[in-house]
């Protein structure tokens, strides 16, 4: 008896490590009511679920146009380290209509590696006169959530006088015009 | 601790005797050895084509010259021994003294004492300023010619170095707006601006810290954001993206900009304040460059962006509420090219001079009504010229700020006044709608002026009006310059809402909209010293909803700190 319950706790202590180091939240974000440049009358809405390394992130994406007429191309891509789960047709197009404005998207991603990476979406609206684009990224967190970003160049370099700098090397030419 | 102090102290010693010893002393102007050179960087011109797409022309990259940037030239122990600006061809002069080893570093900073002073820092990386730097060379004793390049990184596929020339692309964007306005006004005072760009801009809101900017904008507190998401959304080579921008920080110091921000497009049905900002910051971008084309570079090798002709594009849907009417009507004002409706050529001076006088200090909220009034006042002779070009966007002549006597409503959206009037003691109805989209759309929000004879409590009340209910809310503006909210009603999520305020003799402007954007209606009344919604009252608040999205230019990014 004593043996079943010390290998139930045992059971059950590692039960729990492995639930309280799963991470299933969920990142959401909208451009609805944001301040952006001129392009394209698209709005984005997303969901995704910020899961562990190979755990499978669902995405949810909804466009949206006050466009009533026209047509609707989006284009996904995805960072390298992030993989489709499910199958993804990363060119889409649609017919906008006055009952036709809004446009789901849902698929799944997973990474072997940790870290923020994106999903990029370049929306094209087509009204017959003239293209006009949106840009957008979509972040999946997978693993530990990154407070900075990691980077190699160009190297950041703190002066005594408080002035932060990043460096580069110029392309630089030397000539002698006078000697004394 | 003791042992630690000492450790710092030796260091701090040995450091000044380094210093000290190197014997780097700076020289007087034209003594010691004298350094020249110029300072180019890698310009990536656009390629537009026939079918509408615009695309980084890497082909035909050319070196465009660094102007007014800061230099200094720095020894082996980091100390700077002589400093300058380059001037408007990129040249700079230094004078170090002889024999030393010396480099150059090239700030990503425009600055002229009490003119201008701006750099670019990236935003993912502690806000570190970009710099470019040559090697350690020996000074000699004459006359030494540096010539310093910042490239693009390009190798003709991708990205593959350092994209060095990007700051400085940028800064020249801006130094070409600010010589338009220098031209204009030579004893301008730019204030201090902060440009963000990063190679981790990417287009969506979030941490700025990890480059989630949102888009490139400009927000309001001196700090501008460039996009630099390589193969999805760059900007640095995107002029009219950057005077775009800039323009907004213009308004923001030198005139005045009531817009409230949100997603907007030339084809849009647009609250007056946005459609005015946006289409001026737009036509600015063809002024500044004298150039139409108002192009954004994006998708894989930055070869499927979109551009738009600024002066002759199609008028999807003109109007007083159109961004694309507004920047068509302030270019034809401007440019040189009379054709059709436009006959004019005023030149930028009297855009200029409207934007940072009457337009900054109009009661209204600031649109078309507001600019073209304000123009007009100040160029009588060419009323009629104004009129005709206005026209032409099917906007019948302007006679003041408010915008009165419209005969376009936009299918029915909006029924003239624009303006409407509220009295102490009396009532008006008012209804939203949502039919071009919410938030910052025509018909999303109702203005009110209202007059204030005597200094007292006063009640906005606003409560359903028919079938149809929703979220009021109210806010009031004190109608003259900054036209700061003064406050705004407190409750969330009910279908009757009041503000109490205390309010001296003077204008105000009300604005009311159904914060659920629904089609809805309310009655809104005003009363002095008045029990009416007593248990619904703040006193005079400027407290902010969390959820307020009325204030000035709102809500385009989280701010940094």
């Amino acid at each position: 008896m004593k043996k079943i319950t010390l290998l139930s706790v045992a059971f059950l202590i590692v039960v729990g490590l492995n639930a309280s180091s799963k991470i299933e939240n969920i990142q959401s974000g909208s451009t609805i009511r944001e301040y952006s440049k001129p392009g394209a009358p698209v709005d984005m809405e997303f969901n995704t679920t910020h899961v562990d390394i190979n755990a499978t992130s669902d995405v949810n994406l909804t466009l949206i146009t006050t466009v009533r007429k026209g047509n609707f191309n989006v284009l996904i891509t995805l960072d390298d380290n992030l993989t489709t789960v499910n199958e993804l047709d990363q060119n889409l197009s649609f017919v906008i209509t006055p009952e036709r404005q809004k446009f789901l998207i849902n698929f799944q991603v997973k990474s072997e590696k940790q870290g923020l990476f994106y999903i990029r979406l370049l929306t094209q609206v087509d009204q017959g006169h003239g293209l006009k684009l949106r840009s957008f990224a979509v972040p999946v967190y997978i693993g530990k959530k990154p407070k900075t970003l990691v980077r190699s160049s160009p190297q950041m370099k703190a002066l005594a006088n408080g002035e932060n700098i990043s460096i580069s090397k110029a392309i630089e030419t030397i000539r002698i015009i006078k000697e004394k | 601790m003791l042992k630690n102090v000492f450790k710092t102290l030796i260091v701090l010693i040995l450091t000044l005797i380094i210093i000290g010893c190197s014997g780097n002393k700076p020289v007087k102007e034209g003594e010691g050895a004298k350094i020249i050179g110029t300072i180019t960087y890698d310009r990536v011109p656009v390629y537009v084509d026939a079918i509408g797409t615009a695309k980084l022309d890497y082909d035909n990259t050319y070196k465009e010259t660094g102007k007014y940037l800061l230099i200094k030239a720095i020894d082996e122990n980091g100390q700077v021994l002589a400093q300058t600006t380059t001037n408007n061809q990129g040249e700079y002069t230094l004078y170090v003294p002889e024999d030393i080893d010396i480099k150059i570093r090239v700030y990503a900073r425009m600055f002229k004492e009490d003119v201008w002073d701006l750099s670019v820092v990236d935003n993912t990386n502690l806000k570190s300023m970009y710099v470019i730097e040559g090697a350690l060379h020996d000074s000699g004793d004459g006359t030494s010619k540096r010539d310093l390049h910042a490239a693009s990184g390009w190798d003709g596929q991708s990205y593959s170095a350092p994209r060095d020339a990007a700051p400085f692309a940028i800064l020249d964007s801006i130094n070409t707006i600010m010589q338009k306005i220098l031209s204009v006004n030579p004893n301008i005072k730019f204030p201090h601006l902060l440009v963000n760009w990063s190679i981790n801009n990417v287009p969506i809101g979030g941490d700025p810290d990890l480059g989630q900017i949102g888009t490139s904008s400009y927000t309001g507190d001196n700090n501008l954001w460039i996009l630099g998401d390589v193969n999805s959304d760059t900007d640095e080579y995107d002029d009219h993206i950057i005077i775009h921008e800039w323009s907004h920080f213009f308004e923001d110091k030198f005139s005045r900009s009531d817009s409230i921000g949100g997603r907007h497009s030339a084809g849009d049905t647009l609250d007056i304040r946005v459609a005015f900002g946006e289409g001026f910051a737009n036509a600015m971008s063809a002024i500044a460059t004298d150039n139409p084309i108002y192009f954004d570079t994006s998708g894989f090798n930055q070869a499927s962006g979109w551009f738009m002709n600024i002066e002759s594009s199609y008028q999807e849907n003109p109007g007083w509420f159109s961004e694309a009417s507004v920047q068509r009507i302030l270019y034809d004002l401007y440019d040189t090219n009379n054709d059709g409706s436009d006959q004019i050529h005023l030149g930028f001076k009297p855009i200029f001079n409207a934007m940072v006088d009457k337009e900054r200090n109009t009661k209204a909220f600031t649109s078309i009504f507001t600019f073209i009034n304000a123009l007009k006042s100040e160029n009588n002779s060419y009323n009629s010229e104004i009129d005709q070009v206005v026209a032409s966007e099917q906007i019948n002549t302007i006679y003041d700020a408010y915008g009165n006597y419209r005969s376009n409503s936009a299918h029915g959206i909006i029924t003239s006044p624009i303006y409407r009037t509220l009295e102490v003691g009396k009532w008006i109805s008012q209804c939203n709608k949502n039919n071009y989209g919410v938030y910052n759309k025509l018909g999303n929000r109702t203005f009110i002026k209202v007059h204030i004879d005597t200094a007292n409590i006063y009640t906005f009340g606003a409560k359903p009006f028919g079938a149809n209910y929703g979220d009021p809310d109210i806010v009031i503006y004190k109608a003259e310059y900054p036209y700061d909210v003064m406050g705004m009603s407190p409750l969330e999520g009910e279908s009757s809402d009041a503000l109490t305020v205390n309010l001296t003799p003077g204008d105000y402007m009300i604005e009311v909209y159904d914060n659920s954007y629904n089609n809805s209606c309310f009655v809104i009344n005003l009363e002095k010293d008045t029990t009416v919604y007593r248990s619904k009252m703040t006193k005079g608040s400027t407290a902010q909803k969390p959820s307020l999205h009325n204030y000035r230019r709102p809500e385009r990014r989280p701010q940094t700190k």
